[in-house]
């Protein structure tokens, strides 16, 4: 044999294949190459079996190259198993070539397809080269949702047909050619053809015809105008060099996390070398603020209960329309309750036109999940007030005044599809409409007794947040709550008892186990086992945040919890929150379960149903480390 | 030009010790297996780049070579040389392959490319599509370089193909025809070994069917394509 090395065009012409897909497409030049490098191409006849259970312990990794792949379970007869499928660009099967275990699913070509094969040493040595490789591969929960979304879009498809969805490509998106410059151009220049074109940003080329900048309408006020740089200073000066750049495959929402998490209102789009445009913030929110803002504007101007009802109604309307777009249960529940903030304010103003209370300072607090932002689209109301102590004897007087007040917003929330709390834990109740002074005492009792009421009532009151008034009155209530529970492991210790009495539905090996009818409960077996969790965690570290994944993301870094592990558990939270709007969701149109976060694991797919079961050993991993931290 | 009508043989000794080397290892190795099973064992796919279509005359610019074992292709496993021209070729002829005139008077030793390429290719089966035109570009350059008899046992795909996919014979004539049919890539159509790639996935798509026609043998699967002619 020759000793000379494998032509460099084979390599090259595999990694741009491989280039188009996630997560090649985010590897460095040389990682890549290393990855191409050590591939085989491998031929499967449609129908043919590629990988089954039978094949013991997996050794090699399988990227589709083009064909679709089907991935099931072998054992499961059941009309409800809707296999997954995979095309072209993604990867098989990554749990078990880690674990070096067999696969538990069976892979079958669905038609002729074609998959490079890498072997367990390359892949192994990839992984620990390319930070994105080793990201993609060992975050399987997040690749398995992203998977699992694009199946929720797919199975809404018929009714969000043709809409620009956050999942929409970048290129459909772009509305114009890019405009742009030589980095050697004056201000002056770029800021007259912006005014020409009426655009608000230009990009700047390098001499090679690279992009190499950007120049926004922001920058004219920040760097020029009140820098007091003269405008015959070429832009070069004052761009922003190297700005963010995605490909025109990406889709919109990496766009939007991009700008979210990195702070760039402008975003490249490029095919290969070739900039397409950019897309702007503004093109982006466009999409999905057109709906949100002109219903605000519909809340805020509801003259009527009945036309604030109405407008309500439209809330769960755009929240199902999100849910079919495929948009993240975490931005959607915070969609939703902003909106549902907006309608609880207004709710607050039209009563306060026939209540003199502005005067009493109060604020009006959301509780429990309303407190945590996460809210569903079935939610009854948790709510209190708290006011400023005045010193003299008149705080009956301002309390009986609140509670006029307060029963019309909550009657108010009633008729826009809030129900009426069962416990009676609203405002209108004067247990709950306390001066602050009197709201100290109250949670200094539960924290003291720690009996079964008071940790229930822990429970909900601890997750609380302003929604109306004063918000100075709950940063307090706050502060105090962080104060006193910190002294009391006692009390801590009770709560983690508590929490740990439900434990998820999973069996010996990991399977999911169905109670009355093979059903599970989503929100009691599940997503209450993250949310006790978290709390816990965050009021024992002294953290503030009060929503389940920011108390969480807060927790982790001071309780030596590695960030992947985090976000996993929150993915996994997330995942558990999103199959109950859907089953909501279903009920609302007629088609579920008569208890709205019931559902029978049957009924998922089976990726759905692995990701479930995913998320379940998440949270019964929470649990162990609560049990670990109070030794119970 | 001239050394294409001088009528004795290149001398051993242009070659370095190394390339005389790979020459007589390759000479003593042994035949492939001509009874195992098609899809088992090793194919190279094989595809030149010349100065023109004229097999007799053409000289031979680039070799590129893929092998195929037990079914798959291994991207490593794989080989390309430019072969060092006195001339380059004509421009139109260059603007087929894209190996440019620099890179043509600046490529490899005809003669250690070549023992290389036998140390590559080994006495396994060949595969080519149009297999006669590489098997004769091979045979020339070999013999006129390395004074060796260079005939060697090639399967045809463009025989092969319409025996598997007899519904699509009569519409499909080229290789370009079957890669459109089947969406396989090529990277650069008529650079050697992007071609060999494509060829190659052919390649993995026939050997599965070998028993549909007929072919349970490498042997026999060879002797199907009218190319066998060139198994000395």
């Amino acid at each position: 044999m020759s000793d000379r090395l494998p032509p460099p065009l084979l390599v090259a012409a595999t990694a741009d294949v491989l280039r188009k897909h996630a997560p090649f497409d985010a590897m460095q030049e040389a990682h890549l190459a290393l990855l191409a490098g050590g591939l085989k191409l491998r031929y499967f006849a449609r129908d043919s079996v590629i990988l089954s259970p039978a094949d013991g312990v997996i050794g090699a990794l399988f990227i589709i190259q083009r064909g679709a792949v089907q991935a099931d379970e072998p054992a499961q007869v059941s009309l409800h198993t809707m296999a997954a499928t995979l095309t072209d660009g993604e990867c098989f099967p990554i749990g078990a070539l880690i674990a070096a275990r067999a696969t538990t699913l069976r892979y079958t070509a669905l038609r002729d397809t074609f998959c490079y094969v890498l072997d367990r040493e390359r892949f192994r040595e990839v992984m620990d080269r390319s930070p994105e490789f080793h990201a993609f591969c060992t975050r399987r929960l997040a690749a398995l949702l992203a998977a699992s979304t694009r199946g929720t879009r797919e199975a809404y498809s018929s009714r969000a047909a043709d809409e620009l969805t956050m999942a929409s490509p970048l290129r459909n998106a772009l509305r114009h050619e890019p405009v742009t410059l030589p980095e050697t151009a004056s201000v002056r220049q770029v800021l007259e053809l912006m005014k020409s074109r009426r655009i608000g940003s230009i990009v700047l080329m390098a001499g090679a015809g690279a992009p190499s900048g950007i120049f926004t309408q922001t920058d004219v006020l920040n760097r020029v105008a009140l820098a007091g740089q003269p405008l015959d200073r070429p832009v070069s000066e004052v761009m922003t060099r190297d700005p963010a750049t995605l490909s025109a495959g990406s889709a919109l929402s990496e766009a939007a996390q991009l700008m979210a998490r990195r702070g760039f209102r402008h975003v490249l789009v490029v095919e290969g070398e070739r900039l397409l445009g950019v897309i702007s913030e503004r093109d982006l929110f466009g999409l999905q603020r057109l709906s949100m803002q002109g219903l605000r504007k519909d809340i805020g101007r509801a003259e009527s209960v009945d036309a604030l009802a109405f407008a309500a109604r439209e809330v769960r309307e755009l929240g199902t329309a999100m849910l079919a777009q495929g948009v993240a249960a975490e931005q959607l529940t915070q969609f939703v309750s902003a909106l549902n903030d907006a309608v609880t304010e207004r709710a607050i103003e039209l009563a306060m036109r026939e209540h003199d209370v502005a005067g009493t300072g109060f604020c009006w607090m959301g509780l429990g999940s309303e407190g945590r932002n996460e809210q569903t689209l079935a939610t009854d109301q948790d709510n209190a007030i708290i006011f400023p102590d005045t010193g003299g004897g008149d705080r009956e007087a301002t309390r009986s005044r609140l509670l006029a007040f307060a029963d019309q917003v909550n009657r108010t929330l009633d008729a826009c599809g809030f129900p009426l709390c069962k416990g009676d834990i609203m405002a209108r109740n004067p247990d709950w409409c306390l001066s602050l002074a009197e709201w100290f005492h109250r949670f200094d009792d539960w924290i003291r007794n720690s009996d079964p009421e008071a940790l229930l009532n822990a429970s909900i009151f601890f997750d609380f947040r302003a929604l109306h008034g004063d918000g100075s009155l709950v940063d307090r209530l706050r502060e105090f709550l962080l104060e006193n529970v910190k002294d009391r492991p006692v009390f801590l210790r009770q709560m983690a008892a508590n929490a740990l009495q439900t434990r998820p539905p999973l069996g010996l090996f990991g399977d999911i186990v169905g109670g009355e009818g093979g059903t599970i409960d989503l929100k009691r077996q599940a997503s209450r086992v993250f949310v006790d969790c978290a709390r816990i965690l965050a009021l024992a570290a002294g953290v503030g945040a009060v929503s389940t994944s920011e108390r969480l993301r807060a927790t982790g870094p001071r309780i030596r919890v590695s960030e992947d592990e985090i976000a996993t558990a929150v993915d996994a939270f997330q995942f558990i929150q999103m199959l109950r709007l859907r089953a909501q969701d279903s009920l609302e149109r007629g088609s579920g379960a008569a208890e709205p976060n019931r559902i029978d694991p049957d009924s998922l797919n089976s990726l759905d149903r692995r990701i479930l079961r995913e998320s379940l050993r998440q949270a019964r991993k929470l649990q162990n480390r609560v049990a670990l931290d109070y030794q119970l | 030009m001239f050394a294409s009508l001088w009528p004795f043989r290149r001398p051993r000794s242009a070659l370095t010790a190394a390339g005389r080397e790979r020459v007589e290892r390759w000479k003593r190795l042994a035949e492939f297996q001509r009874g195992r099973r098609p899809e088992t064992g090793r194919w190279v796919v094989v595809d030149v780049e010349s100065s023109g279509l004229d097999a007799i005359n053409d000289s031979l610019i680039a070799v590129g070579a893929l092998a195929v074992v037990d079914g798959e292709i291994d991207l490593s496993d794989s080989f390309e040389a430019v072969l060092r021209q006195d001339a380059p070729s004509e421009d139109h002829n260059i603007e087929i392959h894209g190996i440019g005139g620099t890179e043509q008077t600046e490529g490899e030793d005809p003669g250690e490319a070549l023992a290389e390429f036998l140390a590559f290719v080994g006495k396994d089966p060949l595969v080519a599509y149009h297999a006669p035109f590489d098997a004769t570009m091979l045979r020339r350059a070999i013999d006129r370089h390395l004074g060796l008899s260079f005939r060697r046992p090639w399967l045809d795909l463009a025989d092969i193909a319409p025996l598997v996919w007899p519904r699509y014979a009569s519409r499909l004539s080229g290789l370009d025809d079957w890669l459109e049919t089947f969406s396989i890539p090529v990277a650069f159509r008529h650079r050697a070994i992007a071609d060999c790639l494509a060829t190659a996935q052919l390649l993995l798509m026939v050997l599965p069917e070998s028993d549909g026609i007929g072919a349970a043998t490498t042997g026999k699967l060879i002797s199907l394509s009218g190319a066998d002619r060139w198994l000395s």
